[in-house]
């Protein structure tokens, strides 16, 4: 059986690793794992001239303004940088440009020669195969700056529903679990937006598969809570859910609508 | 990021007698194998020569290993240690004018956690102290303090079940 090899896309003299992705993106869809990355980031970003990278931010740049919109206050000494691999995108982002704060530029999984503190690349290793997304993985936590973070993971059109995984240079080590909790059905939806590492195997007797079907149990039993509100029911089912699971996040995250459980946990 | 340990521990006998147990073999070994580990062992104890200079016998290094299952470990340090990790604990005693100083690391096989500090066996009225004074270190970005302060209060529980037997021993 051959390995998928991961399509590279030569670009003149500088050479952009990667695929463009279908570019889809909305204003605001990202609004969770931003403010996740601000909570938690913040140990990475506290250097000299700390480098945060939006990879693959899309048709559009919204995103990436409004990532280093969110990152000015708490840390005004970082860069933003967002790369696309689409040259026609990096032009159409530029006017929204505001260097040294706030730049863009082309590049792919190669982050453009650089060696961000942060990276940040959601919603765009859903559209490749799993074998080269776990190559992309490595690619880029191989290019992070000693004691990086990679951020990788997927979100509905409407940023409602996410899930991130949060790697380092040794490699994954949290999954976590986003939803705006009042537009909850369920916490099976979550499992329709799995990272690609983790998507194809949510299948009956993988961790990922269990952990997801024990937070629904958990939130059925939460039930009751619901008439206080659907974040009292989410809060219930995420401490149940801790029992049982290395959860490493607390109440003052769950309350967001969030979970995240350590990487070995639910690995495939 | 590290998280720090501390401990004291009280004794209703001089720290010669005291240290007379920690460079006891048949002592160590017992305190091990009422830990609770798994398959524990004295990897190596060197006790000083008596020199006839008045501090020869009073040095001791030891090294001990033992495994903890894994079904006893909080989830989140399990998920992060595959299988009954094996731990190895180094504690090199000297003597000093105050009574007697270690410096103690303790590290896991397979993961980069550490624990390193020190422990003073001083005089306190008619019987002696020992304070133990660490850090944890789990190098597990935005996480490890998380790690370090499950293993901080395991720790700190194994060194207060050592604390009883020592005492235990010392009544006789």
């Amino acid at each position: 059986m051959s390995t998928p090899r991961i399509r590279r896309y030569a670009a003149g003299r500088a050479r952009s690793l990667g695929i463009p992705t279908r570019g889809t993106t909305n204003p605001n869809r990202l609004r969770r794992n931003d403010n996740w990355m601000l909570n938690a980031a913040a140990e990475v970003l506290g250097g000299p001239d700390p480098l945060v990278i939006d990879l693959g931010y899309g048709a559009a740049a919204v995103t990436t303004v409004e990532l280093a919109a969110r990152f000015q206050r708490p840390f005004p000494q970082v860069r933003v940088l967002g790369l696309e691999i689409d040259q026609a995108r990096v032009s159409a982002a530029l006017p929204f440009a505001d260097p040294p704060r706030l730049d863009f530029a082309r590049g792919g999984f190669e982050l453009a020669g650089r060696r961000p503190n942060l990276v940040r690349a959601m919603n765009v290793l859903r559209q490749y195969d799993e074998q080269p997304a776990l190559a992309a993985w490595a690619q880029l936590t191989d290019r992070l700056a000693p004691g990086g973070l990679l951020i990788e993971g997927t979100c509905d059109e409407l940023g409602r529903i996410g899930s991130w995984v949060t790697l380092g240079s040794a490699g994954p080590i949290s999954l976590t679990l986003s939803c705006a909790v009042r537009h909850l059905d369920h916490p099976r939806t979550l499992a329709e937006r799995l990272p690609k590492a983790l998507i194809q195997h949510n299948v009956s007797g993988a961790a990922i598969h269990r952990f997801i079907a024990e937070l629904g149990t958990a939130w059925d039993h939460a039930a009751a809570l619901a008439v206080y509100s659907p974040k009292q029911r989410w809060l219930a089912a995420a401490a149940q859910v801790a029992r049982s699971w290395p959860v490493l996040d607390t109440a003052r995250r769950h309350r967001f609508g969030e979970i995240t459980v350590s990487w070995p946990a639910v690995a495939p | 990021m590290s998280t720090k340990l501390s401990a004291t521990q009280h004794y209703a006998a001089t720290p010669a007698e005291v240290f007379a147990l920690f460079r006891d073999r048949a002592f160590i070994q017992a305190r091990l194998d009422a830990s609770g580990g798994l398959t524990p062992e004295i990897v190596s104890m060197d006790t000083g020569e008596d020199t006839g200079d008045d501090t020869g016998d009073d040095t001791v290094e030891v090294v001990t290993r033992q495994g903890i299952p894994a079904s006893v470990l909080p989830s989140i340090v399990s998920s992060f240690i595959p299988g009954d990790p094996s731990t190895q604990r180094t504690e090199t005693w000297h003597r000093t004018d105050a009574g007697y100083v270690a410096d103690f690391t303790v590290t896991i096989h397979g993961a980069p956690a550490s624990l390193k500090g020190t422990m003073t066996l001083a005089a306190e009225g008619a019987g002696s102290s020992l304070t133990i004074e660490g850090e944890a270190h789990v190098p597990v970005p935005i996480f490890g303090g998380k790690i370090e302060k499950v293993i901080v209060e395991q720790v700190n529980a194994l060194f207060s079940h050592e604390e009883k037997f020592t005492q235990g021993r010392l009544a006789g």
